[in-house]
């Protein structure tokens, strides 16, 4: 499947943008021209997820419906329900460990003093002590899946100085289809854009699969080329990425963790 | 205790000077590598990268991008450095006066940069009557991680403060050398190389700015 991927600097400002695609499976034209919005639809669900208690496991409450598509009701419940989640789950290992940037703050979870008994605090200080190996490993940076759009998947990573690693997954399925049957469609003549859009939208059928482990890897490879780019004195921060030697790691990248 | 060996192995060094060349260059580099072991402070090789960096890319700005200029001004912010710091190179080393350019070259490699940068370039290029060599420079430190601008890479050389770093230092022990960059692997050529050509050695009566 092909995927459209950006490196978004502060101010919603994109440093960098690609398409990663085996030469056989393009992204049809009509799609190219929607990724940056379907990313750009997302890049607040992943600033509210910045702050949240534990942005990791939100594809746990992340089902199939579409209320994260809407507006910003359906990310406020997941936070409600993962607070519920932190004071009473049975698991609560898993699910207390911070979030991004709050590292080893015990802190946020002060306002659960009134359940929290001598076996809590022990679940507690051993979390936060994971979190700050979590941490350097830079784990929780991967936000795994954030949003998605009939089909395409978004997934994301956030990077210490908030700088947004996005990627939209392209559901490829419906879409050859779609792409085939519209240039057929453009052959005959008239009105072929509106006949376009409504096609792959409802062609999509599912959801992509995504394999986090080596999307994981993928970003954190990024992360670090991103890293050294910035280390050169000649660089500008904030400003597009134009080398095209960073463009030629970035898809080898790519190649190595996303085109099985 | 430290001090007492330096002195014995700077005596041993001035034996040395009379024995082969081989045998020189294994003295030289047991001796580099013995002070930078012990003697050196060293500092995080980031900051140190990062700092010259930046000063690189000051001077860009304030010169508008002119390279030339750029390149003048680091050469001659490195011979600054390089006057004071044979003064610090001799202090810690206490090495005799070289009897002849390949001993210089030696002592160069071998310990000033292995001494003050951890690295330790090859001589090559030798000219048939030995007063110019080049330094080859198989890593590069100053140059970690940058890239230079496509306008850059026809003119600017980067690391151009060891040429005035040089030059100072040597011009110090009465060496009067041209030294410049031939090529850099930051421009994409293949190797890193400083020349090194000696002029002429200077008079020792006459201390340097009262002709």
């Amino acid at each position: 499947m092909p995927q459209y991927f950006a490196i978004i600097g502060s101010n919603d400002r994109p440093l960098y943008e690609t398409e990663f695609h085996k030469d056989n499976k393009d992204i049809p034209q009509s799609l190219k021209e929607l990724n940056p919005f379907i990313l750009h639809a997302s890049l607040d669900i992943i600033e509210d997820l910045q702050w949240q208690i534990q942005p990791n496991d939100r594809s746990m409450f992340f089902g199939q419906d579409d209320s994260y598509n809407n507006d910003g009701v359906g990310v406020g419940m997941s936070i409600f329900k993962n607070s519920l989640g932190a004071g009473s789950d049975s698991n609560g290992m898993s699910s207390l460990t911070a979030g991004f940037l709050r590292s080893s703050s015990t802190n946020s979870y002060n306002n659960n003093d009134k359940n929290s008994t001598g076996a809590m605090n022990n679940i507690i200080s051993s979390s936060s002590n994971s979190n700050i190996q979590q941490i350097l490993k830079n784990d929780n940076c991967y936000l795994s899946r954030v949003d998605h759009f009939y089909g395409h998947v978004v997934t994301a990573y956030i990077t210490y100085s908030g700088l947004k690693f996005v990627m939209v997954h392209c559901n490829t399925d419906g879409m050859i289809k779609d792409n085939t049957s519209s240039i057929e469609k453009g052959n005959d003549g008239t009105n072929t854009d509106n006949i376009n859009k409504d096609d792959f939208i409802f062609m999509g059928n599912g959801l992509v699969i995504i394999d986090d482990n080596k999307c994981k890897k993928f970003y954190q490879e990024i992360h670090e080329l991103y890293v050294k780019t910035l280390l050169n004195p000649f660089y500008k921060l904030g400003q597009p990425i134009n080398d095209p030697e960073f463009n030629i790691r970035v898809h080898s990248i790519a190649q190595k963790y996303l085109q099985t | 205790m430290s001090k007492s060996r330096s002195s014995s192995l700077s005596t041993h060094a001035a034996n040395l000077s009379s024995k082969t060349g081989a045998n020189q260059s294994k003295f030289f580099k047991t001796f580099g590598d013995d002070i930078w072991k012990n003697k050196i402070e060293k500092v995080n090789a980031e900051l140190f990268i990062m700092t010259y960096g930046v000063i690189v890319q000051q001077l860009c700005q304030d010169f508008n991008n002119d390279y030339m200029k750029i390149n003048e001004n680091l050469f001659s912010m490195g011979y600054n450095i390089g006057v004071r710091l044979i003064e610090d190179f001799l202090a810690r080393t206490a090495l005799p006066r070289c009897p002849n350019m390949i001993m210089t070259s030696e002592v160069i490699t071998k310990v000033a940069f292995k001494v003050f940068l951890n690295i330790t370039p090859v001589v090559d290029n030798w000219s048939s009557n030995k007063d110019t060599f080049s330094l080859i420079l198989v890593e590069n430190p100053l140059a970690e991680f940058v890239d230079l601008p496509h306008d850059a890479k026809k003119q600017l050389w980067y690391s151009n403060i060891i040429c005035g770093v040089l030059k100072g230092a040597l011009e110090m022990v009465q060496l009067d050398c041209d030294i410049g960059f031939v090529s850099d692997v930051l421009r994409g050529d293949a190797s890193t190389e400083i020349r090194v050509k000696l002029n002429k050695i200077l008079k020792d009566e006459i201390p340097l700015g009262e002709d």
